[in-house]
């Protein structure tokens, strides 16, 4: 379409997003066109009532979002919409245009003339296929790292938008972390004063002797412990 | 009594537009707009609108098409009317007829119904002073 400026679309990417989707845009308007019974346009046509479908577009998104927002919603629903069409239809004037006074949106001429274009037209399926598009809805997805340990469990983190960063996998404790805590826990034992009790009341350490350690309840087990006493602090 | 039946009557009636109006949307899931669905996204987000309801990307999508298809009707309309107003023999028409082309003027002419001025200019000029000069310079 533009090639006498190949490098704009190159260097910046919203550039050439933009000039995919006006592309795609301009072949849906150019169907209906031909839809309607013309067996060609212009080429500067073409482009200009492309650009006036995609401001059409981006116009009843804006005045939806707009009515939405001035009533303390972020979402729009179909009220906005249909405020963002009566709005647009004005200028040509639809049956009811004239009320004054509350009257209902649901009945507005604006949805009834929709309602009959859907009835009476055939559908005009989309020329050309289009590629599949991530969603990017928030849904916790997040590509996994080359090493495997950072990503996102789909299932569980659907509230995590997905332009965080990923938390990192719990681990699943060795033998050696075991021994290591339990030495660590031990050793609080032997130097210091006080007592120590796992913070869910298992007190899994036999009190005396650092050679016996008995592990009452389920043995490796993920859990994580916090040591609360007065001992002489020597971190795990 | 009158009071009544007149209260429930708009009642009804708002009942009936509502029943209308889901039923319209659940059939809007049957009629596939032609533009497709990821592209109105894709401009319904660059612009702020957020629903997670496809039924309404569609209704949007339908909107914009019929917005299209109306002013491509309009054209149409003008480009016949400009074809009929040209009177020649029966056979130029019909050559005429079969090949319709979306033109600027048309275009214009149909858009400005909806409120869009589209102005065009018809010619680029070398020079301001071009054209202009209708003797012939050697003499």
């Amino acid at each position: 379409m533009r090639n006498s400026r190949p490098e704009t679309a190159e260097t910046n990417p919203s550039a050439s997003e933009s000039v995919f989707s006006y592309g795609l845009l301009r072949v849906a308007v150019a169907q209906i066109c031909q839809s309607m019974g013309f067996s060609g346009a212009q080429h500067m046509v073409l482009e200009v009532i492309t650009d006036i479908a995609a401001r059409y577009l981006k116009t009843i998104a804006k005045t939806a979002t707009t009515s939405a927002n001035t009533r303390g919603r972020t979402q729009s629903n179909l009220s906005d919409v249909i405020v963002a069409l009566e709005d647009l239809i004005s200028v040509q004037g639809f049956p009811g245009a004239s009320r004054v006074g509350p009257h209902s949106l649901h009945a507005s001429a604006a949805i009834k003339d929709l309602m009959s274009f859907v009835k009476y037209t055939d559908e005009i399926p989309f020329a050309q296929p289009l590629p599949p598009r991530e969603n990017f809805n928030g849904q916790g997805k997040l590509r996994e790292q080359s090493d495997g340990r950072w990503h996102r469990d789909k299932e569980n983190m659907r509230h995590v938008p997905s332009w965080l960063p990923a938390l990192p996998l719990v681990a699943v404790p060795d033998e050696e972390k075991e021994r290591r805590w339990e030495e660590g826990r031990l050793g609080c034992l032997n130097g210091g004063a006080g007592r120590e009790e796992d913070e869910r009341g298992q007190s899994a350490v036999k009190r005396g002797g650092n050679k016996e350690i008995e592990l009452l309840g389920k043995g490796k087990r993920l859990r994580v412990g916090f040591i609360v006493g007065i001992g002489n602090g020597r971190a795990i | 009594m009158n009071s009544q039946s007149s209260q429930q009557q708009p009642n009804d009636g708002r009942h009936d537009d509502d029943a209308a109006l889901t039923d319209f949307l659940a059939s809007l899931m049957d009629y596939t707009p032609t533009i497709p669905d990821e592209l109105v996204e894709h401009y319904l987000a660059k612009s702020g609108f957020q629903c997670p309801d496809v039924r309404l990307t569609r209704l949007v999508a339908v909107a914009t098409q019929k917005f299209i298809a109306d002013v491509a009707t309009d054209a149409l309309q003008h480009c016949k009317a400009r074809q009929s107003s040209i009177v020649k023999d029966k056979r130029d028409k019909q050559q005429k007829d079969k090949r319709l082309v979306l033109t600027m003027e048309d275009l214009s002419k149909a858009l400005r119904e909806y409120g869009v001025n589209v102005k065009h200019q018809e010619y680029f000029a070398d020079s301001p002073s071009a054209g202009l000069d209708s003797a012939p310079r050697d003499e």
